[in-house]
């Protein structure tokens, strides 16, 4: 019964948190999206010479100012709700700002580990690890990891995979 | 699959790609193609996919206007119909079962036998028309989407695959061998038990509540209305339209709308009660053997699922507002392996009688508790949510209201909808939260909620992988949270929505030490 025990002790606040650059990397990310967003704009402008457009203008000032407030807001509230732990018998993630979401699987119960670093991330030296489950909406991603956290988690998921085998549904 | 770097810990989705390593005398093993009577089936059916368009282009082409593009999208359906067979093999080797498909992304999925849990065999018209039989092979844990698709083979050898298929699994050996005994050449299709269905003719009564009709009509206006627009007027062009056009603008809007909508609710119905009677008359559900349930309706439709403790998962309860409202229901099994484009449930019992529906349901389920018993209610700060959100909704349709008055785009006459929309919003409100609840038996786990679409689930607790928690920012203030059970069959995901936050986590801690401890529980039957 040490599942059940764990789940409902361990639920208020999983340990682990994302990396400190996790903010900077957050920003960044936002702010990429949004100049391209922004770029969309003015290349239409360009191309339809809307330089004096004023719906076009409000248009190009509403995204400034939606990029500003995002980018601002958004990489400190994740920091503050990202949370991750993984105990013997269960993983457990918190994520999300605005919404937010915790996943529980038991550790039986995952079948396969990603690591992914995207080219922003791997920059950063940032590893985001995703655990499969056999439930398509079931996946746990623990976002913006330190490489050697992360590479650290993959290894210990791989090994306590094997202790369970079976097709894990 | 995006497993490029991934690391598989225990991959048990079928393997993609050159991943599948068969053995040095499976490579002996010649490609086999499907039935040569799919180079006919495969054009008719994009044929008559098309049908519709087509239709539209003959009358089109009495007006003038030349709908070139009709033909080349038909002749480009009918070809790739052509290549689908052309591209498509597999071969059954000692360990494997493989299959090669793909006209421009080649794919070659690759499956080891031993993983094989279930044989599921389909059949449209079409097929039926040609002995064909789509069969299906899916393993336990699959996604649905890497299943084996074998479109199509011949039925009289449907028995006999499925006995080579399913010989690996214990306990499917003997029934399958049994089976293939009794039957022996001839389709499977053909024998089974005893039809526990009890569907009657008279259950079509239920047709026009389901709202099909609606939809269907509804799909039909926007196709006519988009070939108006892209055919540069054709309809206002034909004369009998361009006759009832002018007579109907000399109408007052009041009658017109009475009119309308007796039309609409007449139309509709018919249209219902046909498509009703097309895919679910002589309804039937019989157990073929211990494992395999047998489903046949409609205009020759049939369908064979494997059915054990091994994929069956629960059953969903379908009551939509206007079928609740005449006491009508229809179910679903929840399964693995029918893959996600079907929703990944099987149809047990068609839009009738509740009580039917519940009766069938529990006969192969053996969960009535689940589907018939008391649901806890979610709460005064859930029941508050649903006035709180019915308003936003109200409010919001007021502010276009006024917006497109302000713009000039609508009369003061439109504020006479809110004498409907107010009552209705509140009146859904109240719906909501009445059908709003879960609950928690021994291995089953309860819930349910909607109004229009009302939904109820009765999922085993063997089944469910994971749980998540999903608060919005609203749903955090109100103190409120969805908490959502994830699983490998049908839908993958069952939602308890708006659950007293304080509740989430006692409720998930309740369900877990009804299973046993981990390391256990995955020996155990899933």
């Amino acid at each position: 019964m040490s599942a059940t025990a764990g789940i409902a002790t361990m639920i208020h606040d999983p340990a682990g948190r994302p990396s400190e650059r996790a903010v900077r990397f957050w920003t960044l990310d936002a702010i990429i999206g949004w100049a391209f967003f922004a770029i969309l704009q003015l290349a239409w402008m360009l191309i339809g010479n809307y330089w004096h457009n004023p719906l076009h203008l409000a248009g190009l000032g509403l995204t400034v100012i939606a990029a500003t407030i995002h980018a601002a807001v958004m990489p400190r509230w994740r920091y503050r709700v990202h949370r991750w732990e993984i105990t013997d018998d269960a993983i457990f993630v918190r994520s999300g700002w605005l919404t937010q979401e915790t996943r529980v699987a038991p550790i039986s119960r995952l079948q396969t580990v990603d690591s992914r670093r995207g080219f922003l991330s791997r920059m950063m030296g940032l590893t985001t690890v995703k655990i499969t489950t056999a439930s398509s909406a079931g996946a746990l991603t623990i976002h913006a990891l330190d490489d050697a956290v992360a590479d650290d988690v993959v290894a210990r998921l791989a090994a306590i995979a094997q202790e369970h085998a079976g097709d894990a549904t | 699959m995006t497993d490029a770097g991934a690391r598989k810990a225990g991959g048990a989705s079928p393997e993609t790609g050159e991943a599948a390593a068969p053995g040095t005398q499976a490579a002996e093993v010649p490609w086999i193609r499907l039935n040569p009577r799919m180079l006919l089936v495969h054009p008719l059916r994009e044929l008559i996919r098309y049908l519709p368009i087509i239709a539209v282009a003959l009358i089109a082409g009495s007006v003038g206007g030349e709908p070139w593009w009709v033909y080349v999208l038909s002749g480009l359906g009918i070809a790739i119909g052509v290549l689908r067979w052309f591209t498509t093999s597999y071969r059954i080797t000692e360990s494997h079962v493989q299959i090669k498909r793909g006209i421009l992304n080649r794919q070659l999925l690759s499956v080891p036998r031993d993983r094989i849990r279930s044989v599921d065999v389909d059949a449209t018209i079409l097929h039926r028309l040609f002995g064909l039989s789509v069969v299906k092979v899916g393993t336990g844990a699959s996604h649905g989407t890497d299943n084996l698709e074998f479109n199509a083979m011949r039925t009289g050898d449907v028995a006999e695959f499925r006995t080579t298929m399913l010989s690996h699994v214990p306990g499917h050996a003997i029934a399958a061998t049994d089976a293939a005994d009794a039957i022996g050449p001839a389709p499977a299709a053909e024998t089974g038990g005893r039809n526990f269905s009890r569907w009657q003719p008279s259950w079509m009564r239920y047709a026009p509540f389901t709202l099909s009709g609606v939809s269907s009509i509804v799909v039909v206006v926007f196709f006519v209305l988009q070939t108006q627009f892209f055919e540069n007027g054709v309809l206002t062009r034909l004369p009998i339209v361009k006759q009832q056009l002018t007579r109907i603008q000399h109408l007052p809007t009041l009658s017109l709308v009475v009119w309308s909508a007796c039309i609409l609710i007449v139309a509709a119905s018919a249209v219902a009660v046909v498509r009703y009677l097309l895919s679910y008359s002589r309804f039937s559900i019989s157990r073929v053997d211990q494992s395999t349930l047998h489903i046949t309706h409609g205009l020759l439709h049939t369908r064979q699922i494997t059915l054990d403790e091994r994929r069956l998962r629960g059953v969903q309860l379908s009551e939509p507002l206007s079928l609740r409202a005449v006491g009508g229901a229809w179910t679903h099994a929840i399964m693995t392996g029918l893959g996600r484009q079907r929703g990944g449930v099987a149809l047990l019992s068609p839009p009738g009688p509740r009580t039917e529906a519940i009766r069938i349901a529990a006969e192969i389920v053996g969960a009535e508790e689940g589907l018939t018993g008391q649901l806890v209610p979610h709460g005064r700060r859930a029941h508050r949510r649903r006035y709180t959100r019915a308003a936003t909704f109200a409010g919001a349709l007021a502010v276009i209201a006024l917006v497109a008055q302000l713009l000039g785009f609508v009369t003061p006459a439109v504020w006479w909808a809110f004498v409907v929309i107010v009552p209705g919003s509140v009146f859904l409100a109240i719906d909501r939260y009445r059908g709003l609840g879960h609950s928690l038996l021994p291995g089953w786990v309860i819930g349910r909620s909607g109004s229009f679409n009302r939904k109820r689930f009765v999922l085993a607790t063997e089944g469910i992988i994971g749980w998540t928690i999903r608060r919005s920012y609203f749903q955090r203030r109100a103190g409120l949270a969805t908490l959502i059970a994830t699983t490998a069959s049908g839908r993958h995901r069952y939602a308890i929505p708006d659950l007293p936050f304080e509740q989430a986590w006692p409720f998930i801690e309740a369900v877990n030490a009804q299973l046993t401890t981990p390391s256990r529980r995955q020996s155990a039957p899933l």
